[in-house]
């Protein structure tokens, strides 16, 4: 039984987004492979937009899965799904700081804990001190900016992909990013010189 | 973190949540650009009856007549179907910035577009005649829209700079038949007696009772006005001119 659950698992993690998103249309049940291939990196990328508690991350992205799963027959399959599901994260972030403008933000590292670092433990030491300040600095940016550079630096993201994540065009994403990386040296440079 | 999936499936599953049928993002893609296509029509329709207005206004044949040409020139602007035109340029910016892919084209790509396919279908509406038509339409179907938006109405309304027009309502002719003064009611009703004797007729104004005319000319009394010119209300009148009769 659990051999077999091993096997149809395995099946799907080979499938890419596009098909699994055909299968969910008619098992609902395929919809759980999909939801753990992004809950994740949605959850880190939800508490890096907005700095809220994990409950709250949480709370977010149960309505942006719900939100998918309603919406799935509008996605567009010419497009990458990850930026379709980025895209609905996002505005379910953006849209529940605007409902809770008195949320607590909360200051804990391991919102930024992805940020690439290797095996010894000082350096893992001195980067998890670098993202509590980076975060910090991030959050002093204005939010245009701080959305590009996070989607840029943080989730790897190609320019296009954050176009259509944002709703943008590339050029302004570009030219966000330069500037964005402009006043980051200016903060760095005044706050954290550091890092 | 497998707890979340499952959360969200028994939700589903208790909420009977369904996805929305694709035909529901179709429709509303459709209506979009529907909506753009109807502004973009809307859009030509007001840049076509614009540039009518602009034409019939005179303002190319006063050009080289008239010492105040920028007063007129600013008269002539048909400025309400230029705002609606600019109305219908905006929302249909932002209608085109709502659909699908909109938002992959900056601000001015669009409006460039918008702007594009105003004039082309503007121009064309203008060129097949449907702008005079139109502009009929409106100007029978609502009471006091001459008034307002037709600029000749504005120009021709101003007997103390020597611009007059109205209705002939009666003739006075001498002796050899040639007319020598006009009875007139001009756009705001008053009465006035126009002296013709000198004036340079166009070809296309018969002078007679019921004729709408526009009148170039100065004020001699209150309710007398020496004319210079005579033009039809209706048409520019080039390619008219001559003495009448």
């Amino acid at each position: 039984m659990k051999e077999k659950t091993l096997e149809k698992k395995n099946k799907y993690e080979e499938l890419s987004d596009q098909e699994i998103v055909e299968l969910v249309k008619e098992d609902l049940e395929i919809y759980k492979y999909l939801i753990e291939r992004y809950e994740r990196q949605l959850l880190i990328y939800i508490r890096r937009v907005i700095y809220i508690s994990r409950e709250d991350a949480e709370d977010i992205l149960q309505e942006v899965f719900l939100k998918v799963y309603k919406n799935i027959n509008g996605y567009n399959s010419k497009y990458k799904f990850s930026s379709w599901i980025y895209r609905i994260a996002h505005n379910e972030a953006v849209s529940f700081l605007r409902k809770k403008k008195d949320v607590e933000v909360v200051q804990d590292s391991d919102v930024f804990d992805s940020i690439p670092s290797d095996t010894n433990i000082e350096d893992e030491f001195m980067q998890d001190l670098k993202s509590t300040e980076i975060k910090y600095l991030l959050s002093k940016l204005d939010r245009k900016y701080r959305d590009v550079l996070i989607l840029r630096y943080f989730e790897e993201m190609e320019y296009n992909e954050i176009s259509e994540i944002l709703h943008i065009p590339s050029g302004t994403v570009a030219s966000l990013i330069n500037r964005g990386k402009e006043k980051f040296k200016l903060l760095v440079e005044k706050h954290g010189k550091d890092i | 973190m497998g707890k979340i999936s499952s959360d969200i499936l028994k939700k589903i599953e208790k909420e009977n949540i369904k996805p929305i049928p694709r035909c529901s993002f179709v429709l509303k893609n459709s209506f979009l650009w529907s909506l753009f296509g109807l502004n973009i029509l809307f859009g030509s329709v007001g840049l076509a009856i614009s540039i009518y207005l602009f034409e019939s206004s005179d303002i190319l044949n006063l050009i080289l007549s008239v010492n105040d040409f920028i007063e007129v020139l600013i008269l002539a602007i048909p400025v309400i179907w230029i705002v609606l035109t600019a109305i219908f340029l905006i929302v249909g910016y932002l209608n085109f910035r709502y659909t699908e892919r909109g938002y992959a084209l900056s601000f001015p790509k669009i409006l460039m577009i918008n702007i594009l396919a105003i004039l082309i279908f503007g121009i064309l509406l203008h060129s097949s005649s449907v702008s005079e038509r139109l502009n009929s339409v409106f100007s029978d179907s609502i009471p006091t829209y001459n008034k307002i938006v037709d600029p000749r109405y504005r120009i021709w309304s101003r007997p103390e700079q020597g611009y007059l027009a109205g209705e002939v309502l009666s003739t006075d002719r001498k002796e050899n038949g040639t007319v020598n003064s006009v009875k007139m009611r001009d756009l705001q009703q008053n009465l006035w007696s126009v002296d013709v004797s000198e004036a340079k007729v166009r070809r296309a104004v018969s002078l007679e009772s019921g004729e709408e005319i526009k009148v170039i000319g100065n004020v001699v009394d209150s309710d007398t006005f020496k004319a210079s010119e005579i033009l039809p209300w209706e048409g520019k009148g080039r390619k008219m001119q001559g003495n009448h009769p």
